[in-house]
């Protein structure tokens, strides 16, 4: 039955194959559709199959296509053993992550084969779309950290093929350039990471006895590393201590620093979200790349939780980020700004909770986010092809004309304000939960920044959702010049239904955050052998709906003007230009180079003059002097067969008999 | 006055080299095709020995099986060859090798 | 073991002459002559060997089959060799070179076989039924596959055939040309012929007619 994962993991990719068959690109993306919808539903199979089995072991399945196994010392080092494979774990984790994975996707796909009607790159956006997902799937289920590394490096080619969609635009050709450039940092923080483990652990891990499942032990797989990393912090593994724990650690959370948009690698979010189709964001933003980096931190959580101190930067990281990522969002207008600020903010919430021991409250703000972002990405996208501008300030009326795409938009902003009873309420009280009760991990001051920061976010995280919304939705539509009002309408069904779909799920997907209920989300998804205690979750609750409602107050009263926005002056015009950090960036690159360039001009000008052209050049006079030889004609052709085979035959029977010593022989 | 292995042998080397000289010396292409199956002769002739005279894996005249489907290989080979070679004069007018030197570098 | 060497002697001669023959032999279609004859003395050759399967497969194949393929294919082709090729035989200008290249790989042939053969493994030479039924059993029975395999083989080199012998609209529209152009001028000359009979039939009665018949023109 668990193999249904292998399944869930092939068919996006079977889809990716076979849309490649038809000619028009209608049947093309329909054809992707349709498999990712098989996916889904048996990812839905799988996971109503594991909630029957919560507590049991989870499941590993592995293909393994080579199998190197010395596991032994070769002249000084440790040669470990190594399989190259592809496999499947089930466990409660990942089959969640498959679901929501699925399901997004699947929906993000309907709504960009209206999105995308009239595109030239329409085929090729869905077979990218397709692979995304099987990489996101195939990483979500990786068995070990080495698959999960080369599924992370799919993900990010793929991300850069689709965040540069409409590449002859040249902000989106940048944009794509600086996603991948600065997740390439975090992907070296990955590999340095893989070598470390490599280089520190083979010995050890090789003398394990062997995990269920794992045809050999490799210091990579997650259960292998489990035992590990205790191991190593108790001084059972020669040559390492805790010092090496803390270096992964900090590799590790690199890679998650960089993929996750924390600060301070985050400033290629909001190039994504103003220059990739509106279909790509919401996936990339969710589900696949952003959530990449908190699920590699949930997988190496064993890592995080033996090394000392790791936590606590984690959560102070994401703590920072949080809390500037909510303030910078309340000083834009621009709508796309707004999201991708908002994004990074959720995200910093993750990390908090991941550091401070609340696992099971990061994954449910992950899955929590997934919902009420996606549907706030693809209901903006709508109103700002309606509208034709990105800026809030420009938009209104948007409640008369558009009903359904407004109510999606509603239910988003609510969502990512926690307002009551919506996901975003349920989960973000989680987070909070988590600091007010397990924050006992972290000293006494991280342990007040970090309180202070969530709420703080919390504020202002009620506050700029809804005060957009407000902005977006109410009033009339707007007397510009060149405006027509009539451009203004509902747009059709294959839009209008993911964001409806999406919009239900934010309502109702927050219930399974209930505490003490059998099916909770606290009692399936954990870190360790028993689900945590949620003492803290009643505090939670209370602060973040007391938090919630104080910010829709307040957006309500910024919208009827009976309150006024305050100027700030230059720390306001900071935070309007979010911080200037990307700037500061831009610039520090550009001084390096200036300096670098030239000199990195000369020598390949020398080493071209001096090495390479002679070197070609005498390429060429030798292919000149072998030309005359080669008349082509066909029996010289086969004279030199004949007489070459007579050579080669003659060579190797001499000596196979040994009458040739040097060649070698039997005899 | 009785022979052996050895004889065939040397017969089959005899013909197979005779036949080698002929696909490389021969100019017209018709010449190479009869050359090769004289190089085809001998080498069935040779597996027709080795079976008689009892050099075998796992069948007793399984050399001679061999043979068979060697020459029917043969027949179909000259088929094709025959064909080909039509086509060739059809295109080009000519069957010399000294006129086709399309692989001139 | 032993076979009688009288016939080996008599029937390696003619192949080593037929071989000869074919090989260096200015004309083509002696050739093609001594290709069947040489199919001839190796199925003979079988004979002496006691495989009498092999002799008729041989004999139709490289004695009959093969020679009547090559014939075709010069009657086709054309097999006239140019005038000023005639006298240098059929062979290309290096000639030497090919004739060292084949006596090395003869010698090779030839040294393999005398160094190794002490050591090649043999089992009991056929037992005293007839070859031919023993043949039969390896073929149909043991080796079914291969001879499937080898039917599938030769249809589709008759398919192969048959497709690379098909003329394409290039050559279909020349041949069509020729054919019209030598019809017309049959038809040009036909109609000359006819004029001068005409001509000439008219002569004696010329004077009464001052305008003859009109000559109908197409």
């Amino acid at each position: 039955m668990y193999n249904l994962a292998w399944a869930v993991i092939l068919l996006p990719l079977g889809g990716f194959l076979f849309a490649f068959l038809p000619e028009s690109p209608k049947r093309a993306a329909q054809v992707c559709v349709t498999f990712t919808g098989f996916a889904f539903v048996v990812s839905l199979v799988l996971l109503g199959y594991r909630l029957g089995h919560i507590h049991a072991n989870p499941y590993l399945s592995n293909l393994t296509f080579w199998t190197f196994d010395p596991g032994q010392r070769v002249q000084g080092t440790f040669i470990s053993d190594y399989h190259l494979q592809i496999g499947v774990l089930v466990d409660s984790l990942s089959v969640v992550m498959l679901s929501v994975v699925s399901l997004v996707s699947l929906l993000v796909q309907v709504y960009a084969t209206g999105f995308l009607r009239r595109d030239d790159g329409y085929t090729r956006h869905f077979t990218a779309l397709a692979l995304a997902t099987f990489a996101m799937l195939a990483l979500v289920a990786s068995t070990n950290l080495f698959d999960l590394w080369i599924f992370w490096e799919v993900l990010g080619a793929i991300f850069y093929v689709l965040v540069g969609h409409w590449w002859q635009r040249p902000e989106a050709a940048a944009a794509a350039r600086r996603m991948f450039l600065i997740t390439r940092i975090g992907d070296l923080g990955l590999l340095g990471a893989l070598v470390f483990i490599w280089a520190k652990l083979s010995a050890y891990t090789a003398a394990l006895p062997f995990a269920a499942g794992q045809p050999v032990n490799d210091p990579y797989g997650w259960f292998t590393e489990q035992k590990a990393w205790p191991a190593l912090l108790a001084g059972k593994v020669h040559g390492s201590g805790p010092r090496t724990l803390i270096a992964v650690a900090l590799l590790v959370l690199l890679a998650a620093v960089a993929k996750s948009a924390l600060l301070p690698l985050h400033t290629w979010l909001r190039g994504v979200f103003e220059e990739a189709p509106a279909p790509v964001t919401a996936l990339l933003s969710t589900v696949t790349l952003t959530a990449a980096g908190a699920f590699l931190v949930a997988r190496m959580y064993p890592l995080f939780q033996a090394a000392p101190h790791m936590l606590t930067v984690m959560a102070l990281f994401g703590a920072a980020t949080a809390v500037v990522g909510a303030l910078v969002a309340l000083a834009q207008r621009d709508i796309a700004r707004i999201l991708s600020w908002s994004t990074v903010s959720h995200l910093g919430l993750v990390f908090v909770a991941l550091g401070v021991g609340a696992y099971s409250a990061a994954m449910f703000q992950l899955i929590a986010h997934a919902w009420f972002k996606a549907v706030l990405v693809l209901a903006a996208a709508s109103l700002v092809a309606a509208y034709r501008t990105t800026d809030s300030h420009e938009i209104s009326g948007a409640w008369s004309r558009m009903r359904t795409t407004s109510l999606g938009l509603l239910a988003g902003a609510a969502g990512s304000a926690g307002v009551v009873l919506l996901a975003g309420f349920w989960s973000v009280s989680a987070v909070t939960g988590g600091v007010i009760d397990n924050g006992g991990r972290l000293g006494g001051v991280p342990r007040a920044l970090v309180l202070i920061a969530v709420i703080a976010t919390m504020l202002a995280g009620a506050v700029y959702p809804m005060r957009m919304f407000f902005r977006v939705a109410l009033g009339e539509l707007p007397k510009r010049r060149g405006f027509q009002p009539q451009r203004v309408r509902e747009p059709g069904g294959r839009m209008t239904g993911p964001i409806a779909i999406l919009a239900v799920l934010t309502v109702v997907g927050g219930f399974m955050g209930l505490p003490r209920v059998r099916a909770s989300f606290f009692n399936f998804v954990y870190a360790g052998t028993a689900p945590q205690s949620q003492d803290g979750l009643l505090a939670g609750l209370a602060v973040t709906a007391v938090a919630g409602l104080l910010g829709l107050a307040v957006a309500w009263m910024l919208h009827t003007r009976q309150l006024r926005a305050p100027h700030l002056g230059r720390v306001g015009a900071a935070f309007a230009h979010e911080l200037r950090i990307d700037e500061a960036y831009t610039w520090a690159v550009e001084r390096a180079l200036v300096r670098t360039a030239p000199l990195v001009g000369r020598v390949d000008h020398e080493a071209e003059h001096r090495v390479f052209d002679p070197v070609g050049g005498g390429v060429v006079a030798a292919a000149e002097a072998g030309r005359g030889w080669q008349i082509g004609r066909v029996d010289a052709v086969t004279l030199s067969a004949v007489a070459g085979v007579a050579v080669v035959a003659g060579a190797v029977v001499l000596g196979a008999t040994g009458h040739l010593p040097w060649l070698g022989g039997t005899r | 006055m009785n022979v052996g292995v050895n004889h065939f042998v040397a017969l089959s080397g005899v013909l197979f080299a005779i036949g080698g000289f002929g696909v490389v010396a021969r100019r017209n292409l018709i010449g190479v095709l009869m050359s090769a199956q004289v190089m085809l002769s001998a080498g069935v002739l040779a597996l027709g020995a080795f079976a008689r005279f009892g050099y075998r894996g796992t069948h007793p005249l399984g050399g001679g099986a061999f043979a068979l489907f060697a020459v029917v290989s043969g027949l179909a080979e000259v088929a094709v060859g025959a064909s080909l070679l039509l086509l060739l004069h059809r295109r080009r007018d000519t069957l010399q090798a000294d006129d086709l030197d399309d692989l001139r570098g | 073991m032993t076979v009688n060497g009288i016939g080996y002697w008599v029937f390696a001669a003619l192949a080593v002459m037929a071989a000869v023959a074919v090989v260096a032999s200015p004309s083509l279609h002696r050739a093609a002559f001594a290709l069947a004859g040489l199919g001839g003395a190796v199925g003979f050759l079988f004979v002496v060997l006691g495989n009498e399967l092999l002799f008729a497969f041989e004999v139709l194949v490289y004695g009959l089959a093969v020679p009547a393929l090559i014939w075709v294919a010069l009657d086709l082709a054309g097999a006239r060799v140019r005038r000023e090729d005639r006298r240098a035989g059929d062979h290309t200008g290096w000639w030497p070179f090919a004739l060292a290249a084949a006596c090395g790989l003869g010698a090779l042939l030839l040294g393999v076989f005398a160094v190794s053969s002490g050591s090649w493994t043999t089992g009991s030479p056929a037992g005293d039924e007839s070859t031919t039924r023993q043949m039969g059993e390896l073929i149909f029975k043991t080796y079914a596959l291969p001879f499937a395999v080898s039917a599938v083989l030769l249809l589709t080199a008759l398919v192969g055939a048959v497709v690379t012998g098909r003329r394409d609209d290039l050559e279909e529209e020349l041949e069509a040309a020729e054919e019209a152009r030598r019809r017309r001028e049959d038809r040009m000359r036909r109609r000359r012929e006819d004029r001068e009979r005409a001509r000439r039939a008219q002569r004696p009665a010329a004077v009464g007619a001052a305008d003859g018949d009109p000559e109908v023109e197409p």
